[in-house]
């Protein structure tokens, strides 16, 4: 018999992949969040975003079109399609 | 759908007072009769926003404003998982969910045109720009008005689609949505 911890038992449950679409003036930018809720996944967002561009950019708008439950695996294919590049 | 009723029986069954009373009829409106939606945010923790009941405020109202000739299908999804099967609709709307630029949070949709399962079936395509709940019931009448005085006598949406390409409905959404910041 197995007993899970709590924190297994939170990730089984609770934890989603999202996947974002970020609208800057140059261009869209997809960004991929493992987070336990929306608000925590749009907040990581900035998070990430920050640390990969080493500054704050200036955004229009960030959406969300997509949420995954995470139980053992989960992924998304992100086409070329996906992005518009902003002229 | 109700089945297996008997051709001598049918006057009957459309006297009874659920036909009287307006909440089922067998002649629907352009919009209402051939709208689909999933179950959304009621319901689903997948969805990203809430569908089912603003579609049916939306089509309710765009029958309230618009006669048209010809029924037009709309189908609306609150995630690309697509119960509401957005992607074979005449106007298909893609629910996401925005953070503006001021870090408002809002329910927005896209539109997709040009679905169809005749003919072996073909996807509705994307038209860019994302409108905010709150403003969608009017930039689909905006839309839907311009689709009502560009199109011939009997033409459906799709053949209408079919003749006019998307350009001119992507030049037509971008002017509705200019003064709406969108």
């Amino acid at each position: 018999m197995r007993f899970w911890n709590l924190s297994e038992l939170k990730w089984g449950v609770s934890m989603y992949l999202y996947r974002f679409l970020v609208k800057t003036k140059e261009k869209e930018i997809p960004v991929i969040i493992a987070a336990e809720n929306d608000l925590k996944a749009f907040e990581q967002v900035d998070v990430e975003l920050e640390k990969f561009y080493l500054k704050v950019l200036d955004i229009e708008d960030v959406t969300l079109y997509e949420k995954k439950k995470i139980r053992k695996s989960a992924g998304f294919v992100i086409d070329e399609s996906d992005v518009t590049l902003c002229t | 759908m109700i089945p297996n009723v008997p051709d001598d029986q049918v006057e009957a069954l459309l006297a009874e007072e659920i036909f009287q009373k307006g909440r089922i009829t067998i002649k629907p409106k352009s919009f209402i009769g051939y709208a689909v939606s999933c179950t959304g945010t009621e319901f689903c923790n997948l969805a990203l926003v809430e569908t089912k009941q603003r579609m049916k405020t939306i089509v309710e109202y765009l029958d309230q404003q618009l006669e048209l000739d010809v029924p037009v299908r709309m189908h609306i999804t609150g995630c690309p998982n697509s119960c509401g099967q957005r992607q074979i609709a005449d106007i298909g709307l893609q629910g996401v969910l925005m953070r503006t630029k001021d870090k408002k949070m809002v329910d927005a949709y896209e539109i997709h045109v040009g679905g169809t399962l005749l003919d072996g079936g073909r996807f509705n395509k994307k038209l860019n720009g994302k409108i905010e709940a709150e403003k969608l019931h009017l930039v689909l009448k905006d839309f839907l008005q311009y689709f009502k005085e560009t199109k011939l006598a009997g033409e459906t949406f799709l053949e209408y689609y079919d003749r006019v390409g998307i350009e001119p409905l992507q030049a037509k959404l971008d002017e509705i949505l200019e003064p709406l910041g969108a």
